[in-house]
Protein backbone atom coordinates (compact mmCIF):
# COMPACT_ATOMS: atom_id res chain seq x y z
CA UNK A 1 0.00 0.00 0.00
CA UNK A 2 1.58 3.52 -0.69
CA UNK A 3 1.11 6.42 2.28
CA UNK A 4 2.09 9.95 2.28
CA UNK A 5 2.98 11.47 5.35
CA UNK A 6 4.96 14.75 6.04
CA UNK A 7 8.51 13.54 8.23
CA UNK A 8 10.32 16.33 10.09
CA UNK A 9 8.54 18.60 7.96
CA UNK A 10 9.21 17.47 4.59
CA UNK A 11 6.39 16.16 2.78
CA UNK A 12 7.47 11.87 1.65
CA UNK A 13 5.72 9.28 -0.05
CA UNK A 14 6.41 5.48 1.28
CA UNK A 15 5.38 2.15 -0.66
CA UNK A 16 5.24 -0.59 1.86
CA UNK A 17 3.24 -3.58 3.77
CA UNK A 18 0.55 -1.75 5.99
CA UNK A 19 2.28 -3.64 8.69
CA UNK A 20 5.78 -2.73 8.71
CA UNK A 21 6.66 -0.85 12.04
CA UNK A 22 7.24 2.68 12.07
CA UNK A 23 10.32 1.83 13.51
CA UNK A 24 11.98 -0.12 10.56
CA UNK A 25 10.48 2.45 8.39
CA UNK A 26 12.59 5.14 9.54
CA UNK A 27 15.58 2.98 10.04
CA UNK A 28 15.88 0.99 7.36
CA UNK A 29 13.95 3.63 4.27
CA UNK A 30 14.86 6.82 5.51
CA UNK A 31 18.36 5.98 7.46
CA UNK A 32 17.24 8.25 10.42
CA UNK A 33 18.94 5.53 13.09
CA UNK A 34 18.82 8.03 15.67
CA UNK A 35 15.48 6.12 16.80
CA UNK A 36 16.62 3.30 18.62
CA UNK A 37 15.04 -0.28 19.39
CA UNK A 38 14.65 -1.01 23.16
CA UNK A 39 12.23 -3.69 23.38
CA UNK A 40 10.53 -3.96 20.52
CA UNK A 41 6.89 -4.19 22.87
CA UNK A 42 5.90 -1.40 23.43
CA UNK A 43 7.19 -0.81 27.28
CA UNK A 44 10.60 0.96 27.38
CA UNK A 45 9.56 4.28 24.97
CA UNK A 46 13.56 4.24 23.58
CA UNK A 47 11.52 3.87 20.19
CA UNK A 48 9.42 7.59 20.85
CA UNK A 49 8.38 9.31 18.06
CA UNK A 50 6.05 12.49 17.83
CA UNK A 51 2.75 11.57 15.76
CA UNK A 52 0.47 14.86 15.28
CA UNK A 53 2.15 16.48 18.45
CA UNK A 54 1.48 13.50 20.17
CA UNK A 55 4.48 10.67 21.48
CA UNK A 56 3.60 7.75 20.26
CA UNK A 57 6.02 3.99 20.17
CA UNK A 58 6.86 3.68 16.53
CA UNK A 59 7.60 -0.12 17.18
CA UNK A 60 3.58 -0.38 17.71
CA UNK A 61 2.88 1.80 14.91
CA UNK A 62 2.27 -0.14 11.88
CA UNK A 63 2.89 1.31 8.15
CA UNK A 64 -1.32 1.74 7.55
CA UNK A 65 -1.88 4.17 10.58
CA UNK A 66 1.03 6.98 8.56
CA UNK A 67 -1.13 8.26 5.99
CA UNK A 68 -1.73 12.04 6.36
CA UNK A 69 0.03 12.45 9.09
CA UNK A 70 2.92 14.53 10.79
CA UNK A 71 5.39 12.86 12.03
CA UNK A 72 8.65 13.82 13.70
CA UNK A 73 11.80 12.67 14.92
CA UNK A 74 15.34 12.93 17.47
CA UNK A 75 16.60 13.93 13.67
CA UNK A 76 14.00 17.13 13.86
CA UNK A 77 14.91 18.18 16.92
CA UNK A 78 18.32 18.20 16.03
CA UNK A 79 17.73 20.46 12.69
CA UNK A 80 16.35 23.20 14.74
CA UNK A 81 18.79 25.77 16.74
CA UNK A 82 16.83 25.75 20.09
CA UNK A 83 16.28 22.05 19.26
CA UNK A 84 20.39 21.11 19.37
CA UNK A 85 20.90 23.39 22.12
CA UNK A 86 18.57 21.80 23.99
CA UNK A 87 20.58 18.34 23.77
CA UNK A 88 24.01 20.27 23.96
CA UNK A 89 22.15 20.90 27.55
CA UNK A 90 20.59 18.04 28.24
CA UNK A 91 23.87 15.88 27.88
CA UNK A 92 26.52 18.53 29.59
CA UNK A 93 23.88 18.10 32.69
CA UNK A 94 23.83 14.31 32.86
CA UNK A 95 20.70 13.86 30.83
CA UNK A 96 22.31 10.95 29.16
CA UNK A 97 24.72 8.36 29.99
CA UNK A 98 24.47 5.56 27.51
CA UNK A 99 22.28 7.05 25.21
CA UNK A 100 19.53 4.26 24.13
CA UNK A 101 16.92 5.79 26.30
CA UNK A 102 17.64 9.55 24.79
CA UNK A 103 16.09 9.41 21.33
CA UNK A 104 12.57 8.85 23.27
CA UNK A 105 13.42 11.45 26.21
CA UNK A 106 14.30 13.87 24.75
CA UNK A 107 11.29 13.75 22.22
CA UNK A 108 8.84 13.16 25.64
CA UNK A 109 10.85 16.54 26.90
CA UNK A 110 10.32 19.00 24.07
CA UNK A 111 6.99 18.18 23.72
CA UNK A 112 6.28 18.45 27.60
CA UNK A 113 8.45 21.69 27.60
CA UNK A 114 6.58 22.85 24.02
CA UNK A 115 3.36 23.05 25.51
CA UNK A 116 3.55 23.72 29.26
CA UNK A 117 4.03 27.61 30.41
CA UNK A 118 5.48 26.26 34.03
CA UNK A 119 7.02 23.10 34.49
CA UNK A 120 7.25 21.34 37.24
CA UNK A 121 8.74 18.13 38.66
CA UNK A 122 5.27 16.17 38.98
CA UNK A 123 4.64 17.33 35.63
CA UNK A 124 8.27 16.28 34.32
CA UNK A 125 7.40 12.92 36.08
CA UNK A 126 4.15 12.49 34.48
CA UNK A 127 5.27 13.40 30.83
CA UNK A 128 8.43 10.90 31.02
CA UNK A 129 6.51 8.04 32.34
CA UNK A 130 6.72 5.73 29.40
CA UNK A 131 10.25 6.26 28.83
CA UNK A 132 12.66 3.75 31.01
CA UNK A 133 16.27 4.65 31.69
CA UNK A 134 18.44 2.51 33.25
CA UNK A 135 21.80 4.47 33.69
CA UNK A 136 20.84 7.76 35.06
CA UNK A 137 18.11 7.24 38.08
CA UNK A 138 16.78 10.08 36.47
CA UNK A 139 17.54 12.76 38.41
CA UNK A 140 19.77 14.59 36.12
CA UNK A 141 17.05 14.57 33.62
CA UNK A 142 14.89 15.72 35.63
CA UNK A 143 16.86 18.68 36.53
CA UNK A 144 17.64 19.13 33.44
CA UNK A 145 14.20 19.75 31.94
CA UNK A 146 13.55 22.18 34.83
CA UNK A 147 16.09 24.08 33.85
CA UNK A 148 15.68 24.20 30.73
CA UNK A 149 12.20 25.34 31.73
CA UNK A 150 13.40 28.32 33.60
CA UNK A 151 15.15 29.65 30.08
CA UNK A 152 13.30 32.01 28.01
CA UNK A 153 15.13 30.29 24.80
CA UNK A 154 13.86 26.83 26.10
CA UNK A 155 13.04 24.46 23.40
CA UNK A 156 9.80 24.88 21.48
CA UNK A 157 8.55 22.60 18.99
CA UNK A 158 5.83 23.70 16.55
CA UNK A 159 3.39 20.73 17.25
CA UNK A 160 0.48 20.23 15.35
CA UNK A 161 -2.82 19.40 17.84
CA UNK A 162 -3.86 15.75 17.46
CA UNK A 163 -6.99 15.53 15.79
CA UNK A 164 -9.56 13.84 18.05
CA UNK A 165 -11.69 12.30 15.34
CA UNK A 166 -8.30 10.27 13.74
CA UNK A 167 -7.31 9.17 17.33
CA UNK A 168 -10.46 7.51 17.99
CA UNK A 169 -10.47 6.38 13.99
CA UNK A 170 -6.84 4.72 15.22
CA UNK A 171 -8.65 3.46 18.51
CA UNK A 172 -11.56 1.45 16.83
CA UNK B 1 22.89 15.71 55.48
CA UNK B 2 22.83 18.68 57.55
CA UNK B 3 19.23 17.95 58.22
CA UNK B 4 19.64 14.43 59.59
CA UNK B 5 22.59 15.36 61.50
CA UNK B 6 20.95 17.78 63.60
CA UNK B 7 17.28 15.35 63.59
CA UNK B 8 19.72 12.41 64.79
CA UNK B 9 22.73 13.90 66.40
CA UNK B 10 26.27 13.08 66.00
CA UNK B 11 27.39 10.69 63.62
CA UNK B 12 30.10 8.14 63.92
CA UNK B 13 31.70 6.28 61.53
CA UNK B 14 34.04 3.43 61.63
CA UNK B 15 36.71 2.46 59.37
CA UNK B 16 37.69 -1.45 59.21
CA UNK B 17 40.36 -1.43 56.17
CA UNK B 18 43.43 -0.42 55.94
CA UNK B 19 44.90 -0.26 52.49
CA UNK B 20 48.30 -2.01 52.30
CA UNK B 21 51.27 0.23 51.84
CA UNK B 22 52.28 -1.11 47.92
CA UNK B 23 49.86 -4.44 46.38
CA UNK B 24 50.94 -7.88 46.07
CA UNK B 25 49.09 -10.03 43.52
CA UNK B 26 50.46 -13.68 42.56
CA UNK B 27 48.19 -13.85 39.00
CA UNK B 28 49.69 -17.22 39.34
CA UNK B 29 48.70 -19.26 41.98
CA UNK B 30 46.27 -15.93 42.49
CA UNK B 31 47.14 -14.96 45.76
CA UNK B 32 47.74 -11.76 47.33
CA UNK B 33 46.14 -8.47 47.98
CA UNK B 34 43.11 -8.35 45.52
CA UNK B 35 41.47 -5.78 46.86
CA UNK B 36 44.18 -2.69 48.05
CA UNK B 37 41.34 -0.33 48.63
CA UNK B 38 38.00 0.39 49.04
CA UNK B 39 34.68 3.28 48.37
CA UNK B 40 32.83 4.31 50.81
CA UNK B 41 28.97 5.39 50.83
CA UNK B 42 26.48 5.96 53.67
CA UNK B 43 22.58 5.68 52.17
CA UNK B 44 19.42 7.08 53.37
CA UNK B 45 16.22 6.54 52.14
CA UNK B 46 13.04 8.18 53.06
CA UNK B 47 9.97 5.70 52.26
CA UNK B 48 6.42 6.13 52.37
CA UNK B 49 4.26 2.55 53.46
CA UNK B 50 0.58 2.72 52.27
CA UNK B 51 -0.79 0.75 55.37
CA UNK B 52 -4.04 -0.48 52.72
CA UNK B 53 -1.85 -2.12 50.45
CA UNK B 54 1.64 -1.98 52.19
CA UNK B 55 3.39 -0.68 48.51
CA UNK B 56 6.45 1.19 49.32
CA UNK B 57 7.38 4.27 48.22
CA UNK B 58 10.38 5.38 48.33
CA UNK B 59 10.52 9.51 48.41
CA UNK B 60 13.97 10.91 48.68
CA UNK B 61 17.28 9.17 48.97
CA UNK B 62 19.95 10.71 50.23
CA UNK B 63 24.01 9.56 49.29
CA UNK B 64 27.40 10.19 50.47
CA UNK B 65 29.97 8.72 48.01
CA UNK B 66 33.50 8.24 49.07
CA UNK B 67 35.18 7.34 45.82
CA UNK B 68 38.98 8.35 46.24
CA UNK B 69 39.36 10.72 43.31
CA UNK B 70 36.81 12.25 41.62
CA UNK B 71 37.89 12.40 37.53
CA UNK B 72 34.46 13.23 35.88
CA UNK B 73 32.04 14.88 38.47
CA UNK B 74 28.77 14.64 35.67
CA UNK B 75 29.62 11.22 34.91
CA UNK B 76 30.35 10.17 38.68
CA UNK B 77 27.56 12.03 40.34
CA UNK B 78 25.29 10.06 37.56
CA UNK B 79 26.90 6.55 38.52
CA UNK B 80 26.21 6.82 41.99
CA UNK B 81 21.94 7.95 41.51
CA UNK B 82 21.64 5.63 38.50
CA UNK B 83 23.18 3.29 40.68
CA UNK B 84 21.25 3.82 43.69
CA UNK B 85 17.34 3.56 41.65
CA UNK B 86 19.13 0.47 40.73
CA UNK B 87 19.60 -0.53 44.22
CA UNK B 88 15.82 0.34 45.20
CA UNK B 89 14.43 -1.18 41.89
CA UNK B 90 15.91 -4.17 43.59
CA UNK B 91 15.11 -3.72 47.21
CA UNK B 92 11.25 -2.99 45.78
CA UNK B 93 10.60 -4.48 42.75
CA UNK B 94 13.14 -6.41 40.43
CA UNK B 95 13.77 -10.47 41.19
CA UNK B 96 14.63 -12.87 38.09
CA UNK B 97 12.41 -15.71 38.32
CA UNK B 98 12.91 -18.96 37.70
CA UNK B 99 11.14 -22.41 36.63
CA UNK B 100 12.14 -25.42 35.70
CA UNK B 101 15.12 -24.01 34.21
CA UNK B 102 12.98 -21.14 32.49
CA UNK B 103 12.76 -18.03 32.67
CA UNK B 104 9.17 -16.39 33.87
CA UNK B 105 9.90 -13.01 33.77
CA UNK B 106 11.97 -12.61 30.73
CA UNK B 107 10.82 -9.85 29.21
CA UNK B 108 10.22 -5.85 30.26
CA UNK B 109 6.10 -6.10 30.02
CA UNK B 110 7.15 -8.82 33.16
CA UNK B 111 10.50 -7.67 34.87
CA UNK B 112 9.50 -4.46 35.81
CA UNK B 113 12.21 -2.25 36.27
CA UNK B 114 11.58 1.49 37.93
CA UNK B 115 10.02 4.40 35.87
CA UNK B 116 10.81 7.93 36.93
CA UNK B 117 7.58 7.50 38.89
CA UNK B 118 9.63 5.18 41.10
CA UNK B 119 12.31 7.41 41.37
CA UNK B 120 12.54 9.22 44.55
CA UNK B 121 14.63 12.86 44.88
CA UNK B 122 18.39 11.96 45.48
CA UNK B 123 20.85 13.99 46.69
CA UNK B 124 24.15 13.28 46.21
CA UNK B 125 27.38 14.33 47.68
CA UNK B 126 30.73 13.12 46.62
CA UNK B 127 34.06 13.12 48.42
CA UNK B 128 37.54 12.63 47.64
CA UNK B 129 40.07 10.32 49.77
CA UNK B 130 42.28 9.53 47.04
CA UNK B 131 44.19 6.50 47.95
CA UNK B 132 48.39 6.13 47.30
CA UNK B 133 47.59 4.00 43.69
CA UNK B 134 46.85 4.38 40.54
CA UNK B 135 44.85 6.18 38.91
CA UNK B 136 44.97 9.17 40.19
CA UNK B 137 43.95 8.09 43.40
CA UNK B 138 40.74 7.04 42.01
CA UNK B 139 38.44 3.73 43.65
CA UNK B 140 35.82 2.95 42.36
CA UNK B 141 32.07 4.17 41.99
CA UNK B 142 30.02 1.61 39.25
CA UNK B 143 29.35 -0.33 41.82
CA UNK B 144 28.92 1.46 45.09
CA UNK B 145 26.04 2.54 45.52
CA UNK B 146 24.02 -0.54 44.79
CA UNK B 147 24.90 -1.92 48.67
CA UNK B 148 23.18 0.32 50.88
CA UNK B 149 20.12 0.92 49.40
CA UNK B 150 18.08 -2.22 49.99
CA UNK B 151 19.09 -2.37 53.57
CA UNK B 152 18.06 1.27 53.83
CA UNK B 153 14.69 0.14 52.11
CA UNK B 154 13.71 -2.53 54.85
CA UNK B 155 14.76 -0.02 57.81
CA UNK B 156 12.27 3.04 56.60
CA UNK B 157 10.05 0.16 55.78
CA UNK B 158 10.27 -1.33 59.59
CA UNK B 159 10.42 2.44 60.56
CA UNK B 160 7.26 2.96 58.84
CA UNK B 161 5.06 0.25 59.52
CA UNK B 162 6.96 -2.05 62.43
CA UNK B 163 7.32 -4.82 60.14
CA UNK B 164 11.50 -5.80 59.98
CA UNK B 165 11.39 -7.27 56.24
CA UNK B 166 14.27 -9.91 55.67
CA UNK B 167 13.94 -10.52 51.82
CA UNK B 168 13.90 -8.11 49.32
CA UNK B 169 12.28 -7.10 46.86
CA UNK B 170 10.37 -5.62 49.68
CA UNK B 171 6.57 -6.36 48.12
CA UNK B 172 3.50 -5.91 49.90
CA UNK B 173 3.42 -9.82 49.92
CA UNK B 174 6.11 -10.09 52.10
CA UNK B 175 5.48 -7.37 53.70
CA UNK B 176 1.90 -8.69 54.82
CA UNK B 177 4.29 -12.12 55.01
CA UNK B 178 6.40 -10.53 57.69
CA UNK B 179 3.06 -9.40 60.03
CA UNK B 180 2.11 -12.80 59.66
CA UNK B 181 4.87 -14.66 60.75
CA UNK B 182 5.42 -12.02 64.01
CA UNK B 183 8.27 -10.04 62.66
CA UNK B 184 6.79 -7.12 64.10
CA UNK B 185 9.66 -5.34 66.16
Amino acid sequence: MRVAFTLNGRPVEVEGQGDERLLDLLRRHFRLTGTKEGCGEGECGACTVLMDGAAVLSCLTPLVQLDGRELFTVEGLEATTRGSQFLERFAAGGGTQCGACTPGIVLSAARYLSETPVVDRNGIRRALAGNICRCTGYEAIVKAIEAEGGRKDRVQLALHPSDPELTEERES
Amino acid sequence: MLDYLEAGGEAEHHVRHEPPKWQIFDEEHYHGFAYPTYSYAAQVVDAEVDPDTLEVQATRATVVAEVGRIIHEVQCRGQVEGGTLQGLGWALLEEMKVENGHYRNDRMATYIVPTILDAPEMEVELMEAPWEGPPFGAKGVGELPMDGIAPAVCAAVENAVGIAVDRIPATPERILDGADEGWAS
